[in-house]
C-alpha cells in the first residue's frame, strides 16, 4: 500500500472525528469544583458578621453566586424564591458594593439565609467562578454539583435535583 | 426587482451548471457536444459573476430590503466598506468565496483545450464542485433574501472594528488563495480518470503558485491587520482559525516544492497527484471550520450546527470521492532511488516536514475534542505547544535549505560543497555568541532555534555567493527571495519574542512613573468628536529628553452602536515599535496605560513581503518558461 | 436563527477581543518579576472567553486573574504555584501549555513519531 493512499485513507478517518463532535456536541462546560469539599474562607456577610467555611459542616445547602448589576440574577430570582422554602440558599454576593446589594434585596425579596460579601471576587475565584450568575449544592461541606448561568427548573432537576 | 434578477441569475448558474456537468460525462463519448461544453460552463460562470455584481450594486445603494444588507450595512458608511460589508458575515463571504471559485474556473477553462478529454473532464468536476456549492449557497444561505413588505429604513451598521481597509482586503486574497488551489485539485482529479498521466502539474504550476500567492498575502494581511488594530501587539495567535488557514499554506508550499521534483525525474508522480488534492480539501475544511463551530475561536462566523452538517456533507462527498479514486486509480511510476544531497532529497525532507507540520497542527486541534470525548474534561492545546513543536521544525527546515544551495539533480553532493555550510554553522554560532556575550541577548531554547535556522539560510546565500565562480550565480532569483524572506522573518520571530517587553501603568497627567526600564508620562487627556464617535485623547511621553517618542493613544465610543474601541498609537523603526493603549480610568483617578515595546517587527514584515515577492518572480518565470 | 442575531454573535466576538480596557495597574520591583507575569498571564487560558489567553482579554474574570497573577508573583510563589493555583480552580482547560502526562505525552512527542515514520517510508518508497 502506498504511503499517500495511507494519509488519504486517515484523513477521512479525521472527518468522521469531526462529523461525530458536530452531531454529539453538548455545550455544557464542565466544572473542576465538584466533588471538592467548600474552600476556606474567612469573610464577612452583608449584614457585617463574621462566616467561614465550618458554616456548611452538617449543612444542605445552594450557594448562589449573584450581583445588583447582574441583569440574569434578576431573571433566576423568582425561581430560587421559590426553592428557598426546600432548602437554605446562601448568597455570594460578587463584586458589589454593599448599599447596592441591600438595596437590591429590599426591591427584589430577600430569601437567602446569609450572604457573604465577596467585593474582590477572591471567594469566587476559589470556586471557580467565571462570572455571575452560578450556583452550587453543598452538602455537608462538600460540592456536590455547579450550575453555569440562569438557574432554572431544568437546570435544577438536571444538577441539583438527584443529590436531594 | 434587482434583487430577484440576481437571485434568478444565480438559480440559472445553478441549473446551467447541472447542465453543463451532464454534458460533460456525455463529451467524453460525443466529441460534437464538446463546443456548447465549452459555451454552457462559461456562461454558468457568467452567470454567476453578474448575480455576484448585481449583489455587489444592490449594497452599494443601500437596498435594505434585502435581509443581509440590511443586517451588515448601513447608509451613512463609505462607498467601500458598504461593499466590503459583503463579506462580513457567512452567507456574504460564502457568496464571494464561489464567485471567485467561478472566477478562477472562467479564467482556466477558456485556455484549455477542449479536444482533449483531460479538459472535457476537469470542466466536468468543476461543474460538480460549482453546482454543489452554489445549490449550498441558494438553499442554506442565500443572501439574497428579502425582508418584505416591511423592509427596514436603515441598516444595522457594520462593527466599527470591521471598518478598516485592511479586513477589508484581507478576505478577499485569501480566499482568492483558497479556491485558487481548485486548479491543481481538478487536474490531478482529471489525471486520474483519464489515466493520461502526461505532464498535467507543468499544465497547472502557474496556477498553483498563483494561489500560493495570493494565500501568503492573505495571511501576511491578517497578521498586520492583527498588530495594528487589534491592540495586543501580537501578530500571530495560534487561534484554531488561523491554524486551519495556515494548513493550505503549509500543503501548497509542499506541493508547489514537489512540482518542482516532478517535473524534473520520474520520482513524485504520485505524490504530487496527492498533494494536489489534498491542499484543495483542506482549503475546503477551512471554509467549513470557520461556519462550523466546532472549533472555539474569535473568527468564528456563525454558529449554525445544521448548516456546518450540510457544508461537511458537501466536503465529505468531494472528498471521498477524490480520495477514493486516488485510492483505487492512482499510479505507480517507474522511480530511481532518491540520493542523499541530491535536490530531490532535500525536497523530500521539505515534504517530510510539511506534512508533519500539518500533522502536527492537526494534532493540536483533535486533540482537545478526542480529549473531551474519552475524558469527558476539556483541555486546551495552544501557542506553547505550537512553538515548541514549529521551532525544531523550522530549526531542521533552516540548516536543510541552507545546506541545500550546491544540490544538483540525481546525484549527491561533492564533498567540497560540504564547504560552504560547515562555514556557515560556524558563522552563525559566532554570531550567537557575539549577541549573547557582547549584547547580552541570552536566548530561550526555542527563539535559538529559529534564530539559527535565519541567519544560517541568510549566511548560507552570502556564502554561495561568495564562494562562486563569477557567471555561475544562482538562477532562480524568485527562490532565492522567497528563502531569504524566510530566513528574515525567522530571525524577525526569534528577536521579537526574545527581545519584546510591556508594562502595566496607572497615571495622572503630568506625574512621571519610573519602570523598570523607562520613564513613562502622561502629558495631557483631551477630548475630541470624530464623525459617529466621541473619543478620549491621551499623550503619553516615553523618557522625556531628546529621544523622547510622543504618542496619542485614543479611545473611541461609536453613536450608533455605543461600541467603545481602543485605537493603539505606534512608533515605529526598523529595530522597534513603541505601542502604547488607552486603558480605563482607574478608581483612583488615574488612567492606565499599556506600554509594549515590540522588537525588530519590521523583520516579520519585510520577510513575508520578500517571501510573496520571490514567489511573485518565480511565477513569472514559469509563466515565461511555458509561452 | 435570525439574520440579525447570528451577525451580533459574531460581532460580540471580534469585539471582546478588539477593546483594550485595562483597569489595573501592574508595577513589579524587578524585570525578572514583569517578564514572568507576561509569559504567566499569555499561557493561562481565559476561562469564560471564546479564545484567547487572559493576556489578551478584558472579560472581568481575565482581569480579576490577572490581578491573582499579579498577587502571586509579588508574594513570591513559583510559576508552576500559581499554574497550580489556577488550574485546580478551572481545569486543565484554563492552561494553553498541557502537561506532560498520561496521554498529553502523545500530544507532546506525536509530532516527532510521525516525523520518523513518514520519513522513513517516503525514502523507502521511492525505491
Amino acid at each position: 500500500m502506498q504511503l499517500s493512499k495511507i494519509l488519504a485513507i486517515t484523513l477521512l478517518g479525521v472527518f468522521f472525528i469531526f462529523l461525530g463532535k458536530l452531531i454529539l456536541d453538548d455545550k455544557t462546560p464542565s466544572s473542576n469544583i465538584t466533588g471538592k469539599p467548600f474552600p476556606q474562607f474567612q469573610q464577612l456577610t452583608l449584614d457585617g458578621n463574621s462566616i467561614s467555611h465550618e458554616y456548611f459542616i452538617g449543612k444542605k445547602a445552594i450557594v448562589n453566586v449573584w450581583a445588583s448589576w447582574c441583569i440574569t440574577c434578576l431573571v433566576e430570582h423568582p425561581f430560587l424564591s421559590e426553592r428557598a422554602s426546600e432548602i437554605s440558599i446562601i448568597g455570594i454576593n460578587y463584586k458589589d458594593d454593599k448599599s447596592d446589594a441591600v438595596n437590591w434585596l429590599n426591591k427584589n425579596g430577600n430569601f437567602f439565609s446569609t450572604n457573604i460579601h465577596d467585593p474582590i471576587g477572591n471567594l469566587a475565584i476559589d470556586l471557580g467562578v467565571t462570572g455571575a450568575p452560578e450556583s452550587f449544592l453543598v452538602i455537608d461541606g462538600k460540592i456536590v454539583s455547579h450550575v453555569i448561568g440562569e438557574l432554572n427548573q431544568k437546570k435544577w432537576e438536571e444538577n441539583f435535583a438527584p443529590y436531594l | 426587482m434587482i434583487a430577484e434578477l440576481a437571485n434568478f441569475l444565480l438559480i440559472a448558474s445553478l441549473s446551467t451548471f447541472f447542465g453543463s456537468f451532464l454534458l460533460g460525462i456525455y463529451a467524453r463519448k460525443v466529441e460534437s457536444s464538446r463546443i456548447i461544453l465549452r459555451s454552457l460552463f462559461s456562461n454558468a460562470n457568467l452567470l454567476l459573476l453578474l448575480s455576484f455584481g448585481l449583489f455587489v450594486y444592490l449594497a452599494a445603494v443601500d437596498d435594505f430590503s434585502v435581509s443581509y444588507i440590511a443586517s451588515h450595512s448601513n447608509s451613512s458608511l463609505p462607498l467601500f466598506y458598504k461593499i466590503s460589508s459583503i463579506w462580513s458575515a457567512h452567507e456574504g463571504s460564502m457568496f464571494l468565496w464561489i464567485t471567485l471559485l467561478a472566477s478562477w474556473s472562467l479564467l482556466f477553462i477558456r485556455r484549455q483545450d477542449f479536444a482533449e478529454i483531460f479538459s472535457i473532464d476537469m470542466t466536468t468536476i468543476l461543474s460538480l464542485i460549482l453546482l454543489l456549492f452554489t445549490a449550498f449557497l441558494i438553499f442554506t444561505s442565500n443572501p439574497l433574501e428579502r425582508i418584505l413588505p416591511l423592509s427596514p429604513i436603515d441598516g444595522a451598521d457594520i462593527n466599527p472594528i470591521l471598518q478598516d481597509p485592511g479586513l477589508a482586503i484581507h478576505p478577499p486574497m485569501l480566499y482568492m488563495g483558497y479556491v485558487g488551489f481548485v486548479i491543481p485539485f481538478i487536474a490531478a482529479l482529471a489525471n486520474l480518470t483519464t489515466e493520461s498521466n502526461h505532464l498535467w502539474e507543468k499544465s497547472v504550476k502557474s496556477w498553483t503558485l498563483a494561489a500560493w500567492a495570493f494565500l501568503t498575502a492573505g495571511i501576511g494581511l491578517g497578521s498586520a491587520w492583527a498588530y495594528y488594530e487589534l491592540g495586543w501587539g501580537g501578530y500571530w495567535f495560534w487561534d484554531p482559525v488561523e491554524n486551519i488557514a495556515l494548513l493550505p499554506w503549509l500543503c501548497g508550499t509542499a506541493l508547489v516544492h514537489a512540482m518542482a521534483v516532478s517535473s524534473k525525474t520520474s520520482n513524485f508522480k504520485t505524490w504530487v497527484n496527492f498533494l494536489a488534492i489534498l491542499v484543495f480539501i483542506l482549503s475546503l475544511f477551512g471554509a467549513f471550520i470557520v461556519r462550523s463551530g466546532i472549533i472555539d475561536s474569535v473568527h468564528t462566523f456563525a454558529n449554525d450546527p445544521t448548516r456546518g452538517l450540510y457544508l461537511l456533507g458537501l466536503i465529505s462527498i468531494i472528498s471521498i470521492f477524490s480520495f477514493t479514486l486516488f485510492a483505487v486509480r492512482g499510479a505507480e511510476f517507474q522511480k530511481k532511488i532518491i540520493i542523499l544531497g541530491s535536490k530531490e532529497s532535500f525536497i523530500s525532507f521539505n515534504n517530510i516536514l510539511l506534512m508533519t507540520a500539518i500533522f502536527s497542527v492537526f494534532l493540536g486541534v483533535l486533540y482537545p475534542l478526542i480529549y473531551e470525548a474519552t475524558n469527558g474534561s476539556k483541555i486546551s492545546v495552544g501557542p506553547p505547544f505550537y512553538n515548541s513543536i514549529f521551532a525544531p521544525m523550522v530549526l531542521i527546515a533552516g540548516l536543510f535549505i541552507g545546506s541545500s544551495l550546491n544540490a544538483q539533480w540525481q546525484r549527491s553532493m561533492r564533498l567540497s560543497s560540504f564547504l560552504q555550510p560547515l562555514l556557515g554553522v560556524m558563522v552563525v554560532l559566532l554570531l550567537a555568541g557575539i549577541l549573547h556575550y557582547f549584547l547580552n541577548i541570552s536566548f530561550s531554547i526555542l527563539e535559538l532555534m529559529s534564530f539559527i535556522a535565519g541567519t544560517f539560510i541568510l549566511i548560507s546565500y552570502i556564502l554561495k555567493h561568495l564562494m562562486t565562480e563569477f557567471g555561475k550565480r544562482i538562477i532562480n532569483t524568485g527562490s532565492l527571495i522567497a528563502h531569504i524572506g524566510f530566513g528574515v522573518l525567522l530571525i524577525g520571530i526569534a528577536l521579537n519574542s526574545n527581545l519584546s517587553f510591556q508594562e502595566t501603568v496607572a497615571l495622572v497627567p503630568n506625574n512621571p512613573k519610573i519602570t523598570n526600564k523607562n520613564i513613562i508620562v502622561l502629558n495631557e487627556i483631551s477630548e475630541a468628536d470624530g464623525p459617529n464617535f466621541s473619543s478620549i485623547i491621551a499623550e503619553v511621553e516615553i523618557n522625556p529628553g531628546p529621544n523622547a517618542v510622543l504618542l496619542r493613544p485614543e479611545k473611541r465610543k461609536y453613536v450608533t452602536r455605543g461600541q467603545v474601541t481602543s485605537e493603539t498609537d505606534i512608533h515605529s523603526s526598523l529595530i522597534k515599535d513603541v505601542y502604547v493603549n488607552l486603558g480605563e480610568l482607574n478608581d483612583q483617578n488615574q488612567w492606565v496605560i499599556r506600554l509594549q515595546s515590540n522588537y525588530f517587527i519590521s523583520f516579520i514584515w519585510v520577510g513575508i513581503v520578500l517571501m510573496l515577492t520571490g514567489i511573485l518572480l518565480f511565477l513569472r518565470r514559469v509563466i515565461s518558461a511555458t509561452k | 436563527m435570525h439574520p440579525i442575531s447570528r451577525s451580533f454573535i459574531y460581532f460580540s466576538i471580534f469585539l471582546s477581543f478588539a477593546i483594550f480596557s485595562q483597569s489595573q495597574e501592574f508595577i513589579f520591583p524587578n524585570q525578572e518579576q514583569e517578564d514572568r507575569f507576561y509569559l504567566l498571564t499569555n499561557e493561562i487560558r481565559c476561562p469564560k472567553c471564546t479564545s484567547g489567553s487572559i493576556a489578551s482579554s478584558n472579560a472581568p474574570i481575565a482581569e480579576d486573574l490577572k490581578r491573582k497573577v499579579y498577587e502571586q508573583i509579588i508574594d513570591g510563589k513559583t510559576d508552576l504555584e500559581i499554574k497550580n493555583f489556577i488550574t485546580d480552580r478551572y481545569g486543565e482547560f484554563a492552561d494553553y501549555r498541557p502537561s506532560f502526562e498520561s496521554w498529553n505525552i502523545l500530544l507532546w512527542i506525536g509530532p516527532g513519531i510521525f516525523m520518523l515514520i513518514f520519513g522513513f517510508l517516503f525514502f523507502r518508497e521511492q525505491k
